[in-house]
C-alpha cells in the first residue's frame, strides 16, 4: 500500500500495538508488523526448537536460545532414559558460550515418592541445577518434566529456574515427583542450555522443546 | 486463533510498593498463567518477599480475611519450612529476594476468577533467595474463599520499593 495511505488512512496514520491493530492492512503491512512484534496474533507460547535424542549421546544442547527477545524460558523435556542405571538429568548455563562447569549452581527441590518417602534434596554448590531423579534403563522406565527459566538475557541479574519433574525411580521402581528451583548466582548473560547426565554418562533417550513466553 | 497461551496485558511500576493488574481476568478465560518476569527490589538491605491480593468487580483491593494458602520454602542452604495459614489477608508468600540482582521470578496459575459462583483458586513457583543470597524457592497452593467475580490481581512489597512487571496470559 503506498506510504500516503498507510493503513488506508491518509495523513496521520494509526499507531499499531498487539491488541490494537487499526486500518486496512496489506500482507506486507502484517509482515511488516509482525518483524516489528506490533500485529496481534495469539500463541505467546512460542517454539524456539526442539531437540531429540534416540541413541547415546553425551548431551542436548540449545544454543540459539534467543535469550534478548524472551525474559522467560519454557522448556519441557520427556522420556528420559540414561544408557546406565541410576543416571539422572542435570542442566548447565552457557554465559556468553562459555560453558559454567564449576561447583557454583544452587538447587533446592522435594522428592516424594508414591511409597511414601519424601525427602529434601538441596546444596549450594554443585556444577549443574538438578532437574529430577535417577532413572533405571528398564523399558518404560523414564523421566519427564518442565522448566522455567528466569532472567537468562539479563546480565545484572542472577540466573534462576523452577523444575516440576516425574518419573520412575530406579532402585524401587517408586513413581516419582520432584519439584524445586535453581539458581546460578552469578550476574551474567546466559545464551545456551545443555542438558546432561552429571557423571558423565551418556543420555539413551531424550525429547526436549525449548519455548520463548512472548512479551515477558 | 485460538492457541495455548493467549497474552492479555501487562503492566509496570518504577519505584512503586505495590502494582495492581486490573481488568485482566474476564469471561474469556477459565486459567490465567500471571508472569512475575522483572523484579528489581529497592531496599537498602535485608530480605523482602511479595504478597499477592485481588480485586473485586468493583476495582478494589480485597484485604479481608479470604485467603488461605499452604506455602513450602524450600532452601538451598537449610531445611526446607511450611507456612499454612486461614482467613489470612493476602496470599503472603508469592517470592522472596534479597541483595540487587538476585530477584528470580514467579509462574501463577489462576483458577475460575471469573466466576461470581466459585472460590478462586491459585498456585505459583517462584525461584528467588534467602539469607546470604542464596537460593530459596517458593512452591505454593491458595485460595480466596469468597465466591464472587475476580477481575484482577494486585501485588505489594513487605516493605520498601520495587521496580516490577507482571504479564497476564489466557490458557486455552
Amino acid at each position: 500500500m503506498a506510504d500516503d495511505l498507510k493503513y488506508g488512512y491518509k495523513g496521520a496514520e494509526p499507531t499499531q500495538s498487539f491488541g490494537n491493530n487499526t486500518g486496512v492492512f496489506d500482507p506486507n503491512d502484517i509482515n511488516n508488523l509482525i518483524a516489528d512484534n506490533k500485529w496481534t496474533q495469539y500463541g505467546q507460547l512460542e517454539l524456539i526448537e526442539t531437540k531429540s535424542i534416540t541413541s547415546s549421546t553425551a548431551s542436548m544442547i540449545f544454543s540459539d536460545i534467543q535469550e534478548s527477545t524472551y525474559n522467560v524460558h519454557f522448556l519441557t523435556y520427556n522420556n528420559f532414559q540414561p544408557v546406565t542405571s541410576a543416571d539422572r538429568l542435570g542442566l548447565r548455563f552457557f554465559e556468553n558460550g562459555v560453558e559454567e562447569t564449576a561447583s557454583v549452581y544452587q538447587y533446592a527441590n522435594q522428592s516424594n515418592k508414591a511409597s511414601g518417602a519424601v525427602a529434601e534434596v538441596r546444596t549450594t554448590a554443585d556444577n549443574h541445577i538438578r532437574l529430577g531423579i535417577n532413572v533405571g534403563t528398564t523399558t518404560g522406565n523414564s523421566d519427564s518434566g518442565y522448566i522455567y527459566c528466569y532472567n537468562l538475557g539479563d546480565s545484572s541479574k542472577y540466573s534462576f529456574t523452577t523444575i516440576h519433574t516425574t518419573g520412575i525411580y530406579y532402585s524401587s521402581s517408586d513413581f516419582t515427583m520432584e519439584f524445586g528451583s535453581g539458581v546460578l548466582p552469578q550476574a551474567s548473560t546466559i545464551n545456551q542450555i545443555k542438558l546432561f547426565i552429571p557423571t558423565g554418562n551418556n543420555i539413551a533417550n531424550l525429547q526436549a522443546s525449548l519455548y520463548g513466553i512472548r512479551y515477558s | 486463533m485460538a492457541t495455548n497461551l493467549e497474552f492479555i496485558k501487562s503492566e509496570t511500576g518504577t519505584s512503586v510498593t505495590s502494582l495492581s493488574v486490573t481488568d485482566c481476568f474476564s469471561a474469556d478465560y477459565d486459567v490465567y498463567q500471571v508472569l512475575i518476569s522483572k523484579l528489581n527490589g529497592l531496599q537498602a538491605s535485608g530480605g523482602r518477599v511479595v504478597q499477592t491480593r485481588f480485586i473485586d468487580n468493583v476495582g478494589s483491593v480485597i484485604s479481608a480475611t479470604e485467603y488461605d494458602y499452604a506455602t513450602l520454602s524450600m532452601r538451598s542452604y537449610d531445611v526446607f519450612e511450611q507456612f499454612k495459614t486461614t482467613n489470612a489477608t493476602d496470599f503472603l508468600y508469592t517470592i522472596r529476594y534479597e541483595a540487587a540482582d538476585t530477584e528470580g521470578g514467579v509462574s501463577m496459575n489462576i483458577y475460575n476468577p471469573n466466576d461470581s459462583s466459585s472460590y478462586t483458586f491459585a498456585n505459583w513457583q517462584s525461584a528467588g533467595t534467602g539469607t546470604s543470597n542464596r537460593l530459596l524457592g517458593y512452591k505454593s497452593i491458595g485460595v480466596h474463599k469468597s465466591a464472587e467475580q475476580i477481575t484482577g490481581i494486585h501485588f505489594f512489597a513487605s516493605a520498601d520499593s520495587f521496580d516490577l512487571t507482571v504479564k497476564v496470559y489466557g490458557v486455552k
